[in-house]
């Protein structure tokens, strides 16, 4: 397991897709928080919020950074299936639960990564537009919980692109199926089903991050319990279907 | 003696495709083994099949006697050259042998001392996707080598390679056979095979042949082609002409008949 786990760890770290993927991500946080900012200081000015729930809201926005190390954990295993990389990797193998594994630990190690680049990049940009609308931005213990959260939800979604990518292999359908489903589809039902997509995994999601734009949020403990859920019966059926389908 | 790789009554059916029908053979040590047949006579299916790649619709593949996925250490017993089972092309040759090492625990010296084997030292630092294909079998081979296996299992190795290239690959199975250890490749290239192999299996989705070399040519006497064609009957064309047949004067591009 050890030698899988480094095996996959040097794979993340020969090509440019973390660093790309970081990059794109870390760019759209600062534009989203600058968006953001310039509506905030109107809200303000009129009196319809206060510099603490703006702070919030903008340290918040760096939860993007999920669907990156979603299609990260998907493109670590769709890649192999489109160049053919994934039958020397389950040849080598002592066994192909350990390559499971290993994928997921690996992009729960990125997902650590981008999770922290996005709580670095929110509250340094954060800072930035507060100061830039007349304010200080405000750190205070919701605050450090957001960022907590944001970790954790990064680190939680690595292995859950993972497990999409070894259930669906294909990787154009993979990425496209995951953009299309948390912007669209998983969306939609959380804002105009909030009884059912709260317990989507885009809803557990959003209780770790703490989102208070959703309607009946879960908690961040429960949301913690069900996305852990949803990965492990992710998990269950990627090995399952990995020992039981045809490596074509 | 345990069988080095064993097909009992393999068949591998995709849709209503029969692709392998009930293939039985054992390879022994020692041996180099041509698995020939035509384009999509079943010849990589059973390959995959032996490596665990694909699941048998029935019947059973072993290597050691066992199930390749049963296999404690894989790579120390089992080197593989398969067409399907690829590279990243964004990595370098080094790079890729090192993940490769890694996974197995082998050692980063050894990826040295197969890329000098194979002899794609000098390019072992460019991304792979700028190789030519020749260079990427050898690769393919190096990656094989790694592990220094018991067992080489090779689909279609010689593809790619160039006339010295194949003589190397020649030179590089008789010298890996000659230390004890099994070669099992598959080709369609029979006069290559001719020259490389001590048995035989002849696959037209059922098994034809198996045996060794001498016994099917009737000890040299007859040439391996010729037997082969015996054995699997000779396919149409579209044009009607069966292979073999002679050729209407000037048929030949821009030629003549020989």
């Amino acid at each position: 397991m050890r030698n899988q786990f480094g095996a996959e760890l040097l794979k993340a770290r020969s090509d440019k897709t973390v660093a790309l993927l970081v990059g794109m991500a870390t760019f759209l946080d600062v534009l989203s928080i600058l968006g953001n900012g310039s509506k905030a200081a109107q809200r303000l000015a009129r009196g319809a919020t206060t510099a603490t729930a703006v702070s919030h809201e903008l340290v918040r926005l760096s939860f993007a950074n999920l669907l990156f190390v979603t299609l990260f954990g998907a493109i670590l295993v769709t890649s192999e299936y489109r160049n053919g990389a994934i039958s020397r990797t389950v040849l080598l193998a002592r066994n192909r639960i350990d390559i499971v594994v290993a994928k997921a630990g690996v992009s729960a190690l990125v997902g650590f990564l981008f999770g922290l680049c996005g709580v670095v990049t929110s509250l340094a940009a954060s800072a930035l537009e507060m100061h830039r609308i007349g304010q200080r931005l405000v750190l205070d213990r919701e605050s450090f919980i957001i960022c907590l959260g944001i970790l954790i939800v990064c680190v939680f979604s690595g292995p859950w692109g993972t497990f999409i990518g070894w259930i669906v292999r294909n990787q154009v359908v993979t990425v496209v199926g995951v953009l299309v489903w948390v912007l669209i589809a998983e969306s939609a039902i959380i804002n105009f089903a909030p009884s059912i997509g709260r317990f989507l995994p885009g809803g557990a999601q959003a209780a770790i991050y703490r989102d208070t734009a959703t309607a009946q949020v879960l908690s961040m403990p429960i949301g913690i319990v069900l996305f852990a859920a949803w990965i492990t019966a992710a998990g269950w059926l990627a090995a399952h279907l990995l020992e039981r389908r045809d490596l074509t | 003696m345990t069988a080095v790789a064993r097909f009992d009554r393999f068949t591998k059916v995709f849709g209503d495709t029969v692709a392998v029908e009930s293939l039985s053979y054992q390879v022994q040590p020692g041996r180099v083994v041509g698995l020939l047949g035509r384009n999509g006579a079943g010849k990589t299916t059973s390959l995959r099949g032996l490596l665990g790649l694909l699941r048998p619709t029935s019947g059973s593949a072993t290597v050691f006697g066992v199930p390749y996925r049963e296999l404690v250490d894989p790579a120390r017993r089992v080197g593989v050259t398969m067409d399907g089972v690829g590279v990243n092309p964004s990595y370098t040759g080094r790079r890729h042998l090192e993940i490769c090492a890694r996974a197995t625990g082998i050692t980063r010296a050894r990826v040295d001392e197969v890329l000098d084997l194979v002899e794609i030292g000098d390019a072992a630092d460019r991304a792979v996707r700028h190789w030519s294909t020749g260079m990427r079998q050898r690769l393919s081979l190096a990656t094989a080598l790694l592990g220094d296996p018991e067992l080489l299992v090779l689909d279609e190795p010689a593809n790619g390679l160039d006339p010295d290239g194949v003589r190397w690959l020649r030179t590089l199975l008789r010298s890996f056979a000659a230390e004890g250890r099994t070669v099992l490749l598959s080709s369609h290239l029979l006069a290559e095979i001719e020259q490389t192999v001590d048995d035989v299996v002849v696959l037209q989705c059922t098994l034809r042949f198996a045996g060794s070399l001498s016994e099917l040519t009737d000890g040299g006497k007859r040439r391996l082609e010729d037997c082969f064609f015996d054995l699997v009957g000779t396919a149409p064309r579209r044009d009607g002409v069966r292979p073999g047949d002679s050729l209407p004067a000037g048929s030949f591009p821009g030629g003549h008949n020989a």
